[in-house]
């Protein structure tokens, strides 16, 4: 009854959608033309034609771009069973908790609120060979110096910090769904004997089934994107381009290399990644969450 | 009360319009941040406007590629500035040159200006389009403090640099601070030259032809040197900010570095740092050459050339920045000590000044083709030097 009349609503959501159609599908479109042509440098005009080409090359001649695609595959796993999985672990333990909640919820979230570039910052100074934090502890210890960023070590050193940053976040909103499940229920579960592993997999879990959803859809599709954090650690995929994700080396790139269009390649290959499993897992989470009910 | 109100806004209005005579003159320059001469610029800038009248909007920032994009975007967009300092002869340069008025252009139109042309910027196309204000040169830099600490000589030829070498090494110090996977510039530019005659590194090669033989053995140098332990373990993955400070720290004997980075060294190490050439590994090599050159320029951008009510204030703004104590004091250096002492020795005892030919190869070449590849050959992981010069040439680097 309130929204009877439904032009005014329109006139409202007008601009937004004006705002987005110019700042992000206009150039969203033009980012796949650009794709097809051979740009030489920033601001370039589009050359010669490539049609498919930056595809082709991405997919079958380019082993960096290959290891950027399974970094960020792999990167999308460990954030479904790291970021989500210990938060939920860490949501589900501090609401048990009577006394001293608050201040888990600010210790946890609390690298949320630092910037990625500092988090990065440090972790150069805590990997850093010579001098660095980590193998001046080792020193202490009468250990040897450990070559934190080797070819092999490089990849795990880089996702540590970058998951660990971002499990506060799904940790307060797990939080925040399990606060609003009415105790009642838990009350009438405990009766019927459901306690303990019980009482979380099948009370608490189908009760928040709404809210793990929206985190591991926004911790998978965060994943594909990521930049921040590995762009400070590892610069230009480093040691020898073996931890580029998607988002660093279209970065590299477009704005390192200035290879314009391989670079609006790779970012129309993010977007359809996101869009895709974006898709796929609300699919198969809506599934099971069903079965779960 | 809203009478007076309405009358003070009224006044305001006024006051802002009678302020508002003359001309704005836009520029854009990298004198900002750390530069020795930001506060300068910034000082010329408000003399001037308070001379004339006019009014000068500035953009200046921290030089990085992300400021570079965006100047190469003003310039698409049609939002560049009426006076720029920008690179010049360069890869970058070569981008804005239909969109910049030559310097010959300028003194034609206004013969009593006499504006410098300096030759050694001239463009593919013959042309001068910018007028440098401050030299660069780069070279080895060295904490002498830290070689009489192991009673070492400065590496003035290979034998001494290998001693050196292999002397902190053994001590855990690094003795030459690099990121390979950050900033391989220098290094590579060194190595080359190092390896052969400085005619070999002012080779331009052209798709078909074939590098000089130190172009190869200048990067199969840098595998040596890792063998030999002259790099920080975390060479190929640590980052430029994190060596560099491991030098200035006295934590690294050595740097290959540009001018600017003595900006950054502290007052009380310029008296503990000297510059040099990078010692020769080749027979015939010069031992006294080393990189240098002007890399920078203003420029008057053609937008305010053709602005009738814009172009003799930019022209005039131009002058005032590029001619007599204006261009020195932007010319400067922020440091001193044993740094300046030995940079200028470093000048007058060369025999030739190179310019560095990295900068004339076209960006996404020089970056996928073979700046990616450096910590490969730096490891020994790639060893077909051969084979990535000729991708590399391939490509056309000099051409585009």
């Amino acid at each position: 009854m309130l929204y009877r009349k439904k032009r005014p609503l329109l006139v409202f959501l007008l601009p937004s959608l004006l705002l987005m159609a110019v700042f992000l599908y206009y150039p969203f479109v033009e980012n796949i033309v650009n794709s097809l042509f051979d740009i030489r440098g920033l601001a370039a005009a589009r050359g010669e034609f490539l049609g498919l080409g930056n595809y082709r090359r991405f997919f079958s001649e380019d082993p960096v771009a290959m290891t950027s695609f399974f970094n960020s595959l792999k990167m999308m796993g460990l954030t479904l069973v790291f970021q989500v999985g210990l938060a939920l672990m860490l949501a589900l333990m501090v609401d048990s908790v009577r006394k001293g909640q608050q201040l888990f919820r600010v210790v946890y979230f609390f690298p949320i609120v630092i910037s990625a570039t500092a988090i990065g910052l440090m972790f150069n100074l805590f990997y850093k060979y010579d001098g660095g934090m980590l193998n001046q502890l080792l020193a202490k210890l009468g250990m040897d110096k450990v070559l934190w960023l080797s070819k092999e070590s490089a990849y795990t050193m880089v996702v540590i910090p970058t998951l660990w940053q971002y499990i506060g976040f799904y940790f307060v909103i797990i939080l925040t769904g399990l606060a609003g499940i009415p105790q009642e229920i838990f009350e009438s579960a405990a009766i019927d004997g459901a306690t303990g592993i019980k009482k979380i997999w099948y009370v608490t879990l189908p009760l928040i089934s709404d809210v793990l959803i929206t985190c591991v859809t926004l911790a998978v599709t965060g994943a594909i994107k990521v930049f921040d954090l590995p762009s400070v650690i590892a610069r230009n995929g480093a040691p020898n381009g073996l931890t580029h994700f998607l988002g660093t080396y279209m970065h590299n790139q477009a704005f390192v290399a200035q290879n314009v269009d391989y670079g609006s390649t790779i970012s129309v290959i993010i977007v359809l990644m996101g869009v895709a499993v974006a898709q796929l897992l609300n699919r198969v989470i809506a599934r099971n969450s069903e079965a779960l009910r | 009360m809203k009478k007076l109100f309405a009358l003070v806004l009224t006044i305001a209005l006024l006051g802002s319009f009678a302020l508002a005579e003359g001309v704005t003159i836009k520029t854009v320059s990298t004198f900002a941040g750390t530069d020795a001469a930001a506060d300068t610029y910034q000082q010329l800038l408000d003399q001037w406007a308070a001379e004339t009248g006019n009014t000068v909007e500035d953009a200046s920032a921290t030089s990085d590629e992300a400021w570079k994009a965006g100047v190469i975007n003003d310039f698409a967009a049609g939002n560049e500035p009426d006076i720029l300092f920008y690179f010049a002869k360069t890869a970058d340069s070569a981008r804005i040159l239909d969109r910049v008025v030559p310097i010959a252009e300028i003194n034609e139109a206004y013969p009593d200006l006499n504006l410098t042309e300096n030759a050694a910027i001239a463009e593919s196309d013959g042309k001068i389009y910018a007028i440098p204000v401050r030299a660069f040169w780069e070279g080895l830099f060295c904490n002498v403090d830290l070689f009489e600490k192991y009673n070492l000589e400065l590496p003035t030829d290979w034998a001494k640099f290998e001693t050196a070498v292999k002397t902190f090494k053994e001590n855990g110090v690094v003795p030459m601070a690099v990121s390979f996977s950050d900033v391989p510039h220098y290094i590579v530019e060194f190595a080359i030259l190092s390896s052969g005659t400085p005619e070999e590194h002012k080779a331009r090669p052209a798709p078909g032809e074939t590098v000089p033989e130190s172009w190869v053995e200048g990067m199969k140098l840098l595998h040596e040197l890792y063998e030999m332990g002259a790099f920080a373990a975390d060479a190929n993955a640590t980052t430029e900010a994190i060596t560099s400070q491991m030098f200035r720290d006295g934590q690294a004997a050595m740097q290959l570095d540009g001018s600017w980075f003595a900006n950054g060294i502290p007052q009380e190490r310029w008296d503990k740092v000297v510059v040099m050439p990078f010692p020769t590994h080749a027979e015939d090599a010069d031992p006294t050459a080393f990189i240098g050159g002007v890399s920078m320029g203003f420029y008057l951008t053609r937008s305010a050339w053709e602005d009738p009510a814009k172009r003799d204030a930019a022209v005039d703004l131009l002058r005032y920045l590029t001619t007599g104590d204006n261009a020195v004091a932007l010319g400067g250096f922020a440091f001193g000590g044993t740094i300046i002492t030995s940079a200028v020795d470093m000048i007058n005892n060369a025999n030739d000044m190179l310019s560095p030919f990295q900068d004339e190869m076209d960006q996404e070449v020089r970056a996928d083709k073979w700046f990616s590849k450096v910590p490969s050959i730096v490891d020994g992981t790639l060893t077909d030097i051969d084979g990535m010069w000729a991708e590399v040439v391939a490509a056309n680097p000099f051409g585009k």
